[in-house]
């Protein structure tokens, strides 16, 4: 009998139904191997060009790494990670028959790929290496003296071990598609869309508003964006790469990079189709104000359109710029579209009379000259203290008091132009069926903004348009390029790596107690056919929440096993043998 | 399952106090998935007071070991070994696990680390709620598959009393209200007629005022002669 776990998590019941996904051959390898040691270690110091020979004294550290029991070889080396470098290192694995080695030398976020591409080559496991890091955490921090000592324990620490290393697993996956599948209706989508096609990767984009259809772009305010949406579409459209679904949305997506299945609802029906990428370029939208409002207040967006369509006869025009501390899901350009709309009704009514009321005046970059502008034209800016007021009997008039000089105005108004409160209703439904978690603002979540931005904790779904956060028409740009630019890298991969620094479940420890799917933030862990726990190398991002949560200590992960840690923190407290 | 929480570790200090040789033994079942005596909670618990015997000179010696289920004698016999020789046995299985040790080694000390709650069930990661009063007489199939002996405050059989305040309990307002729940699924399940039948008093000699309780499965106990012929194997 097949098992099936049903749990809840946000408002979709995830299905844990076990018959399609067996368990995997060799997973209890991470155990099994666990007495494997007594490898020959070989040791590589790097001077870096002097970086880290001016203050480590690399010869007595050299001396020190070879005293340790498990080290067989020792070397010292101008530039371990230059071709020449990792040429001599690859000799020195082949010639010593050594079977882990060590680097000391610089950080593993920047040089961990090269040594593991040069295991890959000398024919080892890619995991079978560590790197000490005796540059940016030793020698550029400490006097020289301090500095060698401490070189000596981290080698001695990443040693031992290193000497506990396992072959992690990895795997090769080959991409069943290499097409993208776009979401969303407005500028950042079909920009996204474009980027992708025009480097000759398929796209499917499926707008859920049917704006491409109608060639209205609804989300987008300022005319150059207009334009420009309505060029690029023109392009997408006889793009013979691109694929449009208008009208649709999505309701069903899973899979992996490379592999992922999307059920997509169409006018016509439904449509199940494959994509290696998928990016979410949905932009917030303006909400619309209520019915009942006062005919003469009116958002910025709907400003835009009013001067789109040129008749503007409005002669007192009064903007209230929200800022954005308040609760609001209010723009980032808030101020920027208030001074652009101002600048572009003067030119068609210069006779107009305009004031911006804002206490902050938040115009970035270049947009400071449209401040500037917009000053020379004689729009008018006020800072006001306390609450603004709006009378409605009889002509509008805006009621405000000045910051700087505390005078109580009294503002004519045929007009009273609101910032635009943006939200993305669809968000919470979006995020469940792509499997990103959103924020309590109600966006999506980028998983590392400064590392990787536009991607999310699910590999292979990427983000941009204002529903990743707030967003000026030019970071939307930029946002559609860099997912853009991430989903391909993705597409043009030959193949999918999986594996390397991944959780294991030993299955004779679980106890089935789902603490690890319930916590995981990236759905991998799941329950086999065996009806024990077992984690999906395809999805497990190696960040070792389950290990920590596992009641029964049946997880371990590769390249931080229990064994290794230990080992790792009491050579580092035995000292470097100083 | 079994819900349960550990005790203050400076509680557990003082009960082994005069003790030398400690045996920290955990159950992979209940009060692992509640996170409170599993495999993981015995290493916390051993290296916590081995820290605290380093700290005040006890000089204690603590080891580990963990059990399938200790509430079953025949996983509590692969431990006999561990258990010979020690002053005291620290079981952080439920109160059942305890005994069922003590009653197979009558002669260790055994002392428990946890305190056990109650029947109930993972809420969400980190949070379980008591669900069921074990009170021998069920009656979910009148009021929705909702407990009021457990989940009602009063186990009123006949609510709600006058403290049911917006769907909470005057009890606690963090609780919802069980009556309220058990008139809501009644509603949902289209058996709202249900409510308005009176529960008549309830037998209580099923619940635990008679004693500790006993129930036989009369096709799974051994007649005499196949005990006999069970012990010779055995």
């Amino acid at each position: 009998m097949t098992p099936e776990v049903h749990l809840r998590k946000g408002d979709e019941l995830i299905s844990l139904v076990t018959s399609t996904r067996p368990a995997r051959p060799g997973s209890r390898r991470l155990r099994s191997v666990a007495e494997d040691k007594g490898d020959r270690i070989g040791v590589f110091i790097c001077r870096c060009g002097g970086a880290v020979s001016r203050t480590v004294d690399v010869d007595s550290v050299a001396a020190h790494a070879a005293s340790l029991n498990s080290v067989a070889f020792v070397k010292v080396m101008e530039f371990p990670c230059s071709a020449g470098g990792r040429a001599e290192i690859l000799e020195d694995i082949r010639e010593k028959n050594l079977g882990r080695f060590v680097v000391a030398g610089c950080s593993p976020r920047t040089h961990e790929k090269i040594f593991r591409a040069l295991a890959a080559k000398a024919g080892l496991n890619q995991s079978m290496f560590e790197i000490a890091n005796i540059r940016e955490q030793c020698a550029f921090v400490h006097v020289p003296s301090e500095a060698t000592a401490k070189a000596k324990v981290l080698i001695e620490s990443t040693a031992s071990k290193c000497n506990l290393l396992l072959p992690a697993p990895y795997e090769q996956i080959p991409l069943s598609s290499r097409k993208a599948l776009v979401v969303g209706s407005g500028l950042s989508a079909v920009v996204a869309a474009s980027h992708v096609s025009d480097q000759g990767f398929g796209v499917i984009l499926v707008d859920p508003r049917g704006t491409s259809n109608e060639g209205e772009a609804n989300s987008i305010k300022a005319g150059e964006s207009v334009e420009l949406f309505d060029k690029t579409l023109q392009r997408l459209k006889s793009n013979p790469l691109v694929r449009m679904l208008s009208g649709s949305k999505v309701i069903e997506f899973e899979g992996h990079p490379g592999d992922f299945r999307a059920l997509i609802q169409t006018p016509d029906g439904e449509e199940d189709i494959r994509c290696g990428a998928a990016i979410l370029a949905f932009d917030a939208s303006p909400t619309h104000a209520a019915e009942d409002r006062d005919r003469r207040e009116i958002t910025q967006a709907e400003f835009g359109s009013l001067l789109g369509s040129r008749v503007v006869k409005m002669e007192n025009i009064v903007m209230i710029v929200s800022d954005n501390s308040s609760e609001e899901t209010v723009g980032r350009g808030n101020y920027v579209d208030a001074v652009a709309s101002s600048l572009r009704l003067k030119e068609l009514l210069p006779s107009a009379d305009v004031t911006i009321i804002g206490s902050e005046a938040r115009m970035y970059g270049l947009h400071e000259l449209d401040h500037i502008r917009a000053q020379e034209r004689g729009v008018r800016f006020i800072r006001p203290k306390g609450e603004v007021d709006i009378k409605h009997e009889g002509g509008l008039r805006v009621l405000v008091t000045d910051a700087s000089s505390d005078a109580a105005l009294s503002l004519p108004a045929d007009l009273v132009v609101r910032s635009d409160v943006l939200r993305f209703e669809d968000a919470k439904k979006v995020a469940s069926v792509f499997k990103i978690p959103i924020n309590a603002r109600g966006f999506f979540v980028e998983s590392e903004v400064r590392l990787e931005p536009g991607s999310t904790l699910n590999r292979g779904v990427f983000l941009c348009g204002s529903a990743a956060g707030p967003r000026l028409v030019s970071e939307e740009l930029l946002g559609a390029s860099t997912a853009a630019s991430q989903a391909v890298s993705l597409l043009a991969s030959p193949f999918i790596e999986a594996g390397g620094t991944v959780a294991e479940v030993d299955p004779e420890k679980c106890s089935v107690c789902l603490n690890c799917i319930r916590i995981c933030p990236y759905t991998a862990p799941f329950i086999n056919e065996e009806s024990k726990a077992e984690i999906d190398i395809q999805t497990c991002q190696g960040c070792g929440i389950c290990v920590g949560i596992c009641p029964s200590k049946a997880i371990q992960m590769y390249g931080y096993t229990d064994a290794q840690l230990f080992s790792q923190a009491s050579a580092s407290l035995r000292g470097g043998g100083t | 399952m079994i819900i349960a929480e550990q005790k203050p570790l400076t509680e557990i200090c003082r009960i082994v106090e005069n003790d030398h040789k400690i045996l920290v033994a955990g159950c992979k079942s209940c009060v692992a998935i509640c996170l409170a005596g599993g495999e993981k909670e015995v290493g916390i618990l051993a290296e916590s007071l081995r820290l605290y015997s380093d700290l005040n000179n006890k000089e204690w010696e603590i080891s580990e070991v963990v059990v399938e289920r200790q509430c079953e004698k025949e996983w509590v016999r692969e431990i006999g070994p561990s258990i010979e020789g020690k002053d005291s046995v620290v079981s952080i299985a439920c109160g059942v696990g305890a005994q069922v040790v003590q009653e197979l080694y009558p002669d260790a000390r055994i002392v428990s680390g946890l305190n056990t709650s109650n029947m109930g069930a993972p809420d969400e990661p980190g949070i379980f709620l008591e669900k069921c009063g074990g009170c021998g007489d069920c009656v979910l199939h009148l009021t929705g598959g909702i407990c009021p002996i457990a989940r009602c405050a009063k186990s009123m059989l006949n609510g709600p009393c006058g403290g049911s305040q917006n769907g909470k309990c005057e009890v606690n307002p963090d609780t919802p209200c069980a009556w309220d729940q058990i008139y809501n699924s009644l509603k949902r399940l289209g058996r709202l007629n249900l409510i308005e039948k009176v529960i008549p008093p309830k037998n209580w000699i099923p619940s635990s005022s008679g004693g500790p309780r006993k129930i036989v499965r009369a096709e799974a106990v051994l007649t005499p002669e196949e005990k006999k012929t069970k012990e010779g194997v055995d």
